[in-house]
């Protein structure tokens, strides 16, 4: 498995994940005008090749905008009059790639000519420039300069991976800057009631391709003012960032698994093609549970598989953009044999399904661990990849409430439970009773997702908001 | 988390609300926490913070400990009859989604077969019909006992409405308004029922201006008509100006019939 650094700007064989392209945008705003255009009856002729992707979009003027983006080098061309890089359009069309719905075909003369004359004139500013370019942040007086990130030895270096790991270090320094900042002058700052205050803070770290910081920065924006000791839940998340930010730029000092975590973590994209060469796991994959979540404009599906023979966990992750679909090829209460890939990482969670031996079958005799053992899981995986933020397990308990909260516990000890719908479901389907039940661990307490009845599984797990996300056809 | 670590955290909170500029933070207890503080000394109270931060927060994460165990709630009474069978979830939430029509019907077919509803559709169905109270209380004759103990648990599944249900209205499936002309087709012999409403519909005698008086119509069909009225409904030429009134009846004919189906053999026939 070769390390992420060595992977991820070479994405010209692939196609981009949802993800991906949302990371482009240069501010929030641009992905809210994207979608509704990202969809194939706002788009003619259509494709993409090795290096292009292509469309007309049907705007307010008398002519289509003709619209290119270079996938591999990152760089739009488009005839609408925006001047931001890129427009709405060429993240729609992007995002309309991502989601398979562009086919392969030839370039045309708009499209070739743009990308014939770029590469002939090999011009710096093709890279893309967001539009927005946030002001230099004041160094703090005592700071020393920043050193560049250590690469692993294994590293090529090109003017593209250099540019992105320079502004990936320089992300990662503005990020440890402004965490520092916040700490001498107090988390009682006013300022940080104010959501912009945030996301401006987002908005910098995604121009610094660093977009998995940008997602937990505006997660934690959430926190804020939400419950009456949110100052001990902002500062602990905080600490964690600071975590990242410090070992992202010491990857190359750190053990290859770890090093592939926090790569993981602070946003850097593994290609599918790379996973996919790596070793397989064969087993009998039981989809134990199932989870939703918005993450800014995208929902997030979280589907945990454990394998029957090996024990292990494994995650599937799903996107989908406003009116998307979710995979929903893997139903809970079910087991499927198939071969697994999982991505580079200490815990190693997120995995690629390849082959699929047989037909999904009825899942039974699913078992579970006590409370004090899933709390030594899911310690071993924390201590393996401190900034994890969910974890699941499967425990035989009953839900109770005690000082009016719900919880779930056993003879070894008890875990909180996050309040939500699914509780009561959670009560009806157990009665109260000890049951084997999937949760998912996060900071706030553990999530139900599966019950386990006599004769199936019952899903239970927080779904999608059906606004937003289209059922799979 | 022992005292000293929680008393440790409070101090880093109350530092950090304050700022370091105008308090230092505070020295770690004996342990770990002063080793991380000796191993990677740090050059301002900043970094000093942050750094125990990161520390005690990833300590404590990794450390985690069930809380004691705690009493377990009493269960429901115990309710003989034995749960609907797993399709008829799925069939509720189309039901529930595409043709709410046919949801009286469904309930009083459940109470009827003898059985209990399965437990994942008691909270949705409690909370679906919390504002009627012949619908709320059939949904909790069709909930029993484990009904009763979720409404204890979770007051918001309790009804609100004011007037109290009728023991009559409760085991009644409502009237639908069905236009006099239409009503000898209720009782006439299935296929006959089926072949009045295709032709109607094929001819163009019904169009969508007659939806709702159709989709009633379907909804209170003798089912013995429901099979016939699939087949000659979809046997409409794909021409005709009122095929997608026909498809959407054809779906109703279908989803009634399995409805009713699914809840018809009698729990103690099924083998197990």
């Amino acid at each position: 498995m070769s390390h992420p650094f060595t992977t991820v700007m070479d994405m010209s064989a692939q196609r981009w994940q949802v993800e991906q392209v949302l990371a482009l945008a240069p501010r929030p705003s641009s992905v809210s005008a994207a979608q509704p255009l990202a969809v194939p009856a706002r788009w003619s002729s259509t494709g993409y090749d090795a290096r292009l992707v292509w469309g007309r979009c049907t705007g307010t003027s008398a002519e289509p905008y003709e619209c290119a983006v270079d996938h591999v080098d990152v760089a739009f061309r488009c005839s609408c009059p925006s001047r931001v890089l890129p427009c709405k359009h060429a993240l729609a069309l992007l995002l309309l790639w991502a989601q398979g719905q562009v086919a392969e075909g030839q370039a045309p003369a708009y499209a070739s000519s743009w990308a014939a004359k770029r590469l002939a004139t090999s011009a710096p500013s093709a890279t893309p420039q967001p539009a927005a370019q946030p002001s230099p942040q004041p160094a703090a007086a005592d700071s020393a300069p920043e050193p560049m990130p250590s690469l692993p030895p294994s590293i090529e270096p090109g003017k593209g991976r250099d540019d992105r790991i320079a502004r990936m270090s320089a992300g990662l320094a503005d990020l440890d800057r402004w965490i520092d900042d916040r700490m001498r002058t107090g988390l009682a700052d006013p300022s940080l009631a104010d959501y912009k205050t945030w996301d401006g803070l987002a908005a910098r770290l995604i121009d610094a391709q660093v977009g998995g910081l940008a997602n937990r920065v505006r997660r934690l924006a959430g926190l804020v003012g939400a419950h009456p000791d949110w100052h001990s839940r902002v500062l602990a998340e905080l600490g964690v960032l600071h975590l990242l930010a410090a070992s992202g730029r010491h990857l190359g000092s750190l053990p290859p698994g770890l090093a592939d975590s926090v790569a993981a973590a602070i946003g850097w994209q593994v290609r599918q093609a790379d996973v996919l060469a790596g070793v397989p796991e064969t087993d009998h994959w039981v989809v134990m549970g199932r989870s939703d979540t918005r993450e800014d404009r995208i929902e997030v599906r979280r589907i945990w598989l454990r394998g029957r023979r090996s024990g292990a966990w494994a995650m599937l992750l799903s996107f989908a953009a406003y009116q998307q679909s979710l995979d929903e090829s893997f139903e809970v209460g079910t087991q499927v044999h198939a071969d697994v890939f999982r991505y580079p990482g200490a815990v190693a969670l997120r995995v690629l399904v390849g082959v699929r031996h047989a037909e999904p079958e009825p899942a039974y005799a699913v078992g579970g661990s006590s409370i004090a053992e899933a709390c030594s899981q899911i310690g071993r995986a924390i201590a393996a990849e401190p900034w994890l933020e969910r974890y699941p397990v499967c425990v035989v308990a009953a839900p109770t409430r005690v000082d009016g909260r719900w919880m779930l516990t056993d003879t070894t000890g008890s875990l909180p439970l996050v309040e939500g719908s699914s509780i009561a479901t959670l009560l009806a389907c157990t009665a109260g009773r000890p049951s084997t039940i999937t949760v998912e661990w996060t900071v706030a307490g553990m999530i139900p997702l599966t019950v386990q009845l006599a004769d199936r599984a019952v899903d239970i797990g927080p779904v999608a908001d059906t606004s937003f996300v289209r059922r799979a056809s | 988390m022992t005292a000293a670590v929680a008393d440790y955290w409070r101090e880093m909170v109350t530092v950090a609300l304050l700022g370091t500029d105008r308090r230092e933070p505070p020295t770690p207890p004996q342990g770990g926490l002063t080793d991380l503080a000796v191993d990677d000394p740090q050059s301002t109270p900043s970094q000093r913070l942050l750094q125990q931060v990161a520390g005690c927060t990833v300590a404590q994460r990794a450390g985690l400990l069930p809380t004691e165990r705690a009493p377990l709630t009493a269960p429901p009474d115990d309710d003989p009859r034995p749960v609907t069978p797993p399709s008829t979830t799925a069939t509720w939430r189309r039901i529930r989604s595409d043709w709410p029509v046919l949801e009286d019907e469904w309930m009083l077919a459940v109470i009827h077969s003898g059985r209990r509803l399965s437990p994942e559709l008691v909270v949705p169905v409690l909370a679906r019909h919390r504002t009627d109270a012949t619908r709320h209380a059939r949904a909790l004759v069709a909930a029993g006992s484990l009904g009763r103990w979720m409404i204890e648990w979770t007051p918001r599944l309790a009804c609100t409405a004011r007037v109290p249900a009728s023991m009559e209205a409760i085991g009644e499936l409502p009237e639908l308004a069905i236009v006099p002309d239409l009503l000898p087709v209720l009782s006439a012999p299935p296929t006959r029922a089926a072949r009045i409403i295709a032709d109607g519909l094929a001819s163009g005698v019904f169009s969508t201006s007659h939806r709702a008086v159709l989709v009633n119509l379907v909804a209170r069909i003798d089912p013995a008509s429901l099979p016939a009225l699939g087949e000659a409904i979809g046997a409409i030429d794909p021409g005709a100006p009122a095929i997608g009134l026909a498809f959407a009846l054809a779906d109703l004919a279908r989803l009634r019939d399995r409805m009713l189906t699914e809840l018809r053999t009698r729990p103690e026939l099924e083998t197990p």
